[in-house]
């Protein structure tokens, strides 16, 4: 009998495939194997019988159990997952932020209407400085469509440059016997649309670790402020581990203030938030830190003391392990508030409608104006209603919500992305999106440091208001250092240096045909040259073939042949035009007809009317 | 040179005295068939419930809970059964006779193809205050290809106590 019962197992075992998936499989399965080990003990198994509804039964639970596993699977992969819960948790996982409609940006130009005065000094009228309001950041504007813009920075109408002129453009806007009496001043901003909502959350004074709100109106493009009853400021962070955020200040100093508005400063957040987005409601949720503010605990970093090992009495001490949830008791995930009322601003709404046409942006829906001096009280009135909002561009950016699919896209590209800068590439991707009023870079260039192998040198260059090349900012090299310091991995070192603009020339001498205009010939190939040439083409320590200078003057039309051709620096000054004051050897510096500039040096061929020169024989 | 060899007839051939001992046992007369219905735990030792030794009186067990069976009682199966509830109340009626003869016939064709037929009865049983008690069908079959001649089974529809 003994024997009988291996026989069976052993052919049982050589007939189990493990591959059923389904009902039908799984009731053949067990059918064949109650036939292997039980045909002595039942034989009929067909559907209309007692033991074939029993095996009904069971294929019915491995078939559901099947399909449960097979689902899980299916839901660990972003791209095959089917709920909504799982994808989210995908999207989390991956950096992605789930959003809603997105809003619209639009240009806008504002003109105030101000008395004008006679500048005895100029001997030209201008407008009257104590008139020239700023019109602050808030000011709401509608589209004729009705949808809200509101203005994103403040415009200050009054800002003169360092000789004191006024910035705003203006133009005389009335005369009367030819003496003006108005001027129309005008200046360009940013706006914004959606609505503005302050929502005012009462918060019970007990303590819930990572409390959370959830805001009332869906498609929250951004949270404006969120503020308590004690006025202590409560700032968004990507993760509640991010235990600092970069914040504007106004840069006082006299140098560069033109250049860079804003420095860079990094500031402390022991009172910070999350915010994530349902995809299925599309509303915004808060989600605060889990330190108790009542405990005396102000500690942004929790006391090493606390976690050390206890060696008191004891010589030597073994490997040992560290909870990192103990780290969740002190306040270094942000503070959560309560017994206080939170008071949260934040902009709502978007969507395919709020891309308004040019020309639309034309009422100003509520406006919020302050003058830097005393104007006289009908100076005042006048300027208020004289305000006028026009975009002279369509509005741009808004989006309808993204589906879901369109989001489980975005997974496969966020994994690459990263908060760290490890590679040249992500460097150079986080200079470049250094918020501009905090200075912009125009070329980075990255090069080893000589002496520490651990080190980069970064040479970065800028462009002043004509589009020439000029020297970074000392501010912006300061907010690029303070913004880079919280990327860089702590072994790493950037030393971040100015790039050398190397000026250059051209001359040349071509051979053309006897029936063509030679002055029409050279202004084509000078035309080639300076197109070919722009600024936008070069990089830091990219060289210039000689060739391609070769290239284009002999494709030419009527051009013959190319007699002389000459590339030379220029640096100093030219009657009155400021070359770089740096310059080196090009022809030791020409190689296989390749000129390398030195280390950190970036080519500009400044002034093209003057610098190309060419001659026809 | 002679060599003595022994000469077998084929004629004698057949099994041995052990094989036949084990056949005897490997092979019972009574073999379990499939789970005698209503079911119940067996007075005999050789398994734990009733079953059904004659090939006949399980298909006949068969048949009666398959037309006891409706629609969608059966798990995956939800074509099993004649499905004769929602005729309860009209049997004896000639449309919902017809009606059930035919789901009958249907579903025997279907999962029990090797029965044949016979004769459809509806049962009407009425209490003593000429209340309607119980409604079911009796059904004549018989299996031609197992040689099982004229069965009657009898199947309960609805029992209103």
């Amino acid at each position: 009998m003994a024997n009988k019962v291996k026989k069976n197992l052993k052919a049982g075992s050589s007939t189990r495939s493990y591959l059923a998936k389904d009902f039908e499989s799984f009731r053949q399965n067990l059918i064949e194997q109650a036939g292997i080990f039980f045909p002595d003990k039942i034989q009929d198994f067909s559907e209309a019988s007692v033991a074939g509804m029993l095996v009904d039964i069971a294929a019915t639970v491995a078939d559901t159990m099947s399909f449960y596993l097979d689902h899980q699977f299916r839901e660990l992969d972003p791209q095959s997952a089917v709920e909504t819960e799982s994808v989210v948790t995908h999207l989390r996982n991956a950096g992605v932020e789930v959003y809603g409609a997105a809003p619209s940006v639009a240009d806008i130009t504002v003109t105030v209407k101000v008395p004008a005065v006679l500048d005895t000094t100029l001997d030209k009228y201008i407008p009257k400085a104590t008139a020239l309001p700023i019109v602050l950041a808030g000011t709401t504007f509608s589209s004729d469509s009705g949808i809200i813009f509101n203005l994103t920075e403040d415009l200050d109408f009054a800002a003169v440059d360092v000789l004191g002129n006024i910035v705003p453009d203006y133009v005389t806007s009335k005369t009367a016997d030819g003496v003006p009496t108005q001027m129309e001043v005008s200046l360009g901003g940013v706006a914004i649309s959606g609505k503005e909502t302050q929502q005012v959350v009462s918060v019970p004074d007990t303590h819930v670790p990572f409390r959370e709100i959830t805001l009332s109106s869906p498609n929250v493009s951004e949270i404006l402020s969120v503020k308590d009853t004690d006025g202590n400021v409560y700032y968004e962070v990507k993760s509640l581990s991010q235990d600092t955020v970069f914040i504007p200040v106004d840069n006082t100093s006299p140098d560069d203030f033109d250049d860079v508005p804003k420095t860079l400063e990094v500031i402390p957040c022991p009172r910070r938030f999350v915010k994530t987005t349902s995809l299925s409601s599309r509303k915004t949720t808060l989600r605060f830190g889990a330190g108790n503010e009542s405990v005396l605990d102000d500690d942004i970093i929790p006391d090493p003391s606390d976690l050390s090992l206890d060696l008191y009495g004891k010589k030597s001490f073994s490997r040992f392990s560290i909870d990192p949830n103990s780290l969740i008791g002190t306040q270094t995930l942000g503070i959560s508030p309560r017994g206080t009322s939170l008071s949260i601003l934040y902009r709502h709404g978007g969507g395919l409608d709020h891309n308004v046409d040019s020309k639309t942006i034309k009422t100003v829906q509520t406006l919020s104006l302050e003058f830097r001096k005393s104007p006289d009280a009908a100076d005042a009135l006048a300027v208020r209603q004289s305000i006028k909002v026009t975009n002279p561009t369509p509005a741009l950016g808004a989006a309808n919500p993204p589906e879901i699919e369109y989001l489980r896209n975005l997974i496969q590209s966020a994994r690459n992305a990263q908060t760290r800068t490890v590679t040249r590439e992500d460097l150079l991707a986080r200079i470049y999106t250094l918020p501009a009023r905090f200075g912009r870079v125009f070329r980075v260039g990255l090069a080893d440091s000589p002496t520490n192998p651990l080190a980069l040198l970064m040479y970065v260059i800028s462009q002043d208001k004509n589009g020439n090349l000029t020297i970074s900012p000392d501010a912006l090299k300061t907010n690029l250092s303070k913004y880079l310091n919280e990327f860089r991995l702590i072994s790493d070192a950037i030393d971040i240096l100015d790039a050398s603009v190397i000026n250059f020339g051209v001359t040349y001498e071509v051979y053309v045909e006897k029936t063509a205009n030679k002055q029409v010939v050279l202004q084509n190939i000078n035309r080639k040259i300076a197109s070919a040439f722009q600024m936008k083409y070069f990089q830091i320590d990219q060289p210039m073939v000689i060739d391609d200078f070769t290239n284009i003057i002999i494709n030419t039309e009527s051009v013959i042949s190319l007699v002389d051709l000459v590339i030379f620096p220029k640096h100093g000054t030219e009657i009155d035009r400021q070359y770089s004051t740096f310059t080196f050897p090009f022809e030791a510096s020409t190689k296989k007809g390749i000129l390398r500039p030195p280390t950190g040096g970036i080519f500009e061929l400044k002034f093209p009317e003057f610098d190309i020169k060419g001659h026809a024989i | 040179m002679s060599q003595e060899t022994k000469v077998y007839d084929f004629a004698s051939a057949g099994q041995t005295f052990d094989q036949y001992k084990e056949s005897l046992i490997a092979s019972p007369p009574n073999k379990p068939i499939g789970i005698a219905t209503p079911i119940r735990i067996s007075s005999a030792n050789s398994s734990l419930l009733h079953m059904h030794t004659n090939l006949g009186l399980q298909i006949k067990d068969n048949l009666r809970n398959m037309l006891a069976t409706n629609h969608g009682e059966r798990v995956m199966l939800g074509d099993y059964g004649a499905n004769l509830l929602p005729l309860a109340y009209e049997l004896g009626t000639e449309s919902a006779d017809t009606a059930a003869v035919s789901r009958i016939s249907a579903t025997v064709s279907k999962y029990m193809p090797y029965v044949s037929l016979t004769t459809f009865e509806p049962i009407r049983e009425t209490s003593l205050d000429g209340a309607l008690a119980r409604v079911g069908v009796r059904v004549q079959f018989n299996v031609p290809s197992l040689s099982i001649g004229t069965q009657t089974v009898e199947a309960m529809v609805l029992s209103l106590g």
